[in-house]
């Protein structure tokens, strides 16, 4: 759907429907470009091939996302985000839309289409406003598939002093012509279907500690749709996902790291990262560096390695909106070559309504 | 000598007992039937939309001053180690995973003490002043 028709509609039915719907959304403006590098060109956006080149550039990563929930009552509601990006036109799309029923004051099932929750960032990946950097590491977040359609069990409760939030998910997704593969990877159509998703996550926060652990595990059928392709279909592929997190912030310092490994048959990588930042009143300076590494032993194509660097301010200049500027050096250092070592700017506003 | 250090030390707990009443007491109120325990990191997390029940059972609601009001900003910072910004973006994670709602924020003190003192789900905070019989005060800051 056309954003303006879209936006003009959501106006209609916010209009129409008062009382116990609630409205909300979250835009990130963001231009950069590549100050220098091999190619001038800077993948900062893997899931959605988002590249800056040598020229400013506001399309990559300029996101609006606009909800509307619902609370029935008796325990029952609805949440629904479309999400508009300056990568597809500014087309809206469902980025989630499910039910929750609490089964009791610590359980809620969920059902419906929502994010995956691979990692630690990976379900508030799009809200800028809500962590330090421009993006989360680009390094770690390179998945081709961020939603899935299915259910999930959603447990809170107080272990010792701490909190625990557990949650259990399953189902599936299927990528037609999925973006990253079929445009950058293997330059091929290809269709991505993730399958049996079967996964848990535990995060447990503890004064100024939190921890996050979680394990995916899906079959993966990859069809590469051309007559003359020269890749090899998947089919029924196991893959396992393993993110642990664990992250330190007294309010005014802060220290977020993160870990992740995808083992499957032909491909396998652990990837890192480390990020420390002070806050002083509305100024936020933080550095960050990640790494994204194949295993050799399991590669029988070229080697894809590379890692980042970045340095970067979050001016917080409004309760509702912070200005953030970010340096990123990029060395691609894989003898599969993505898109050469870079140097890079970017800068934005995100903002919550 | 001696009694010029004793006065000296009045005068030192005067100074810092004003400055404590200074920056707003901020007393944290339940039902009165309400029975559960609380500690502060139970409070923040109840605030922070990390758990939805009391220490000791029951479904909690939380309920918050609005933004700009004195008191919210120093139970902020002092209960949950927040600035208003920090607080905002926080809160984002969770709602835009659909994940929870914030607080609904009332006008002032004593909006939150009357829904409090009429709805054993709730949870909130009031300026001490505001306090009496009619809430039961389960924390300060």
């Amino acid at each position: 759907m056309k954003f303006l028709q879209f936006i003009v509609l959501f106006l209609a039915f916010s209009k129409l429907c008062h009382g116990d719907i609630q409205f909300s959304g979250f835009a990130s403006v963001v231009g950069g470009q590549t100050i220098s590098g091999d190619n001038d060109a800077f993948l900062a956006d893997y899931s959605l091939v988002g590249v800056y080149d040598d020229e400013l550039d506001f399309q990559p990563e300029t996101t609006l996302g606009l909800q509307a929930r619902n609370d029935l009552g008796e325990g029952l509601s609805f949440v629904a985000q479309w999400i508009a990006r300056g990568l597809d036109g500014f087309n809206s799309e469902i980025n989630y839309a499910y039910l929750s029923y609490e089964l009791t004051v610590n359980l809620v099932l969920q059902a419906g289409r929502k994010r995956l929750p691979l990692q630690y960032y990976s379900e508030f990946f799009d809200v800028g406003f809500s962590y330090p950097w421009i993006r989360p590491p680009a390094d770690l977040y390179t998945w081709q598939i961020l939603n899935y359609n299915g259910m999930s069990l959603v447990y809170k409760s107080r272990v010792g002093k701490g909190a625990l939030n557990a949650s259990f998910y399953l189902g599936r997704e299927e990528s037609k012509d999925n973006k990253l593969l079929s445009t950058f990877f293997f330059a091929e159509p290809t269709n991505e279907v993730w399958k049996n998703i079967l996964g848990i996550s535990a995060d447990y926060s503890v004064n100024n500690l939190q921890a996050l652990l979680s394990y995916t595990n899906f079959k993966l059928d990859r069809v590469f749709t051309s007559p003359s392709t020269t890749q090899t279909n998947l089919s029924n592929s196991n893959v396992d996902f393993v993110a642990a997190s664990l992250n330190f912030d007294n309010g005014y310092y802060f220290l977020l790291s993160e870990w992740n490994q995808w083992i499957s048959a032909r491909f396998a990588t652990s990837n890192w990262l480390v990020s420390a930042g002070y806050r002083q009143g509305v100024y936020t300076p933080y550095i960050a560096f990640s790494a994204f590494n194949q295993d050799e032993k399991i590669a029988n194509e070229e080697l894809e390695e590379h890692t980042t660097s970045s340095l970067g301010l979050r001016w917080d200049f409004h309760p509702q909106a912070a200005f953030k500027v970010q340096f990123d050096d990029i060395q691609d250092k894989g003898t599969l070559s993505l898109v050469g070592n870079a140097q890079a700017l970017t800068f934005g506003v995100d903002l919550v309504f | 000598m001696i009694f010029v250090i004793k006065a000296r030390a009045v005068i030192f707990w005067i100074l810092i007992g004003v400055s404590t009443i200074s920056h707003g007491d901020v007393v944290v109120i339940v039902h009165p039937n309400n029975s559960s325990v609380f500690d502060n990191i139970a409070i923040s997390q109840l605030f922070l939309g990390q758990l939805s029940s009391f220490p000791g059972g029951g479904k909690a609601i939380p309920v918050a001053l609005k933004r700009g009001n004195d008191t919210r900003i120093s139970f902020n910072q002092l209960a949950l180690r927040k600035s208003e910004n920090q607080y905002k973006a926080f809160w984002s994670r969770l709602v835009f995973t659909g994940k929870a709602s914030p607080p609904q924020e009332l006008e002032n003190s004593e909006a939150i003490k009357d829904l409090v003192a009429n709805n054993p789900a709730l949870i909130g905070y009031i300026d001490s002043d505001s306090a009496d019989d009619s809430v039961k005060v389960v924390g300060a800051f």
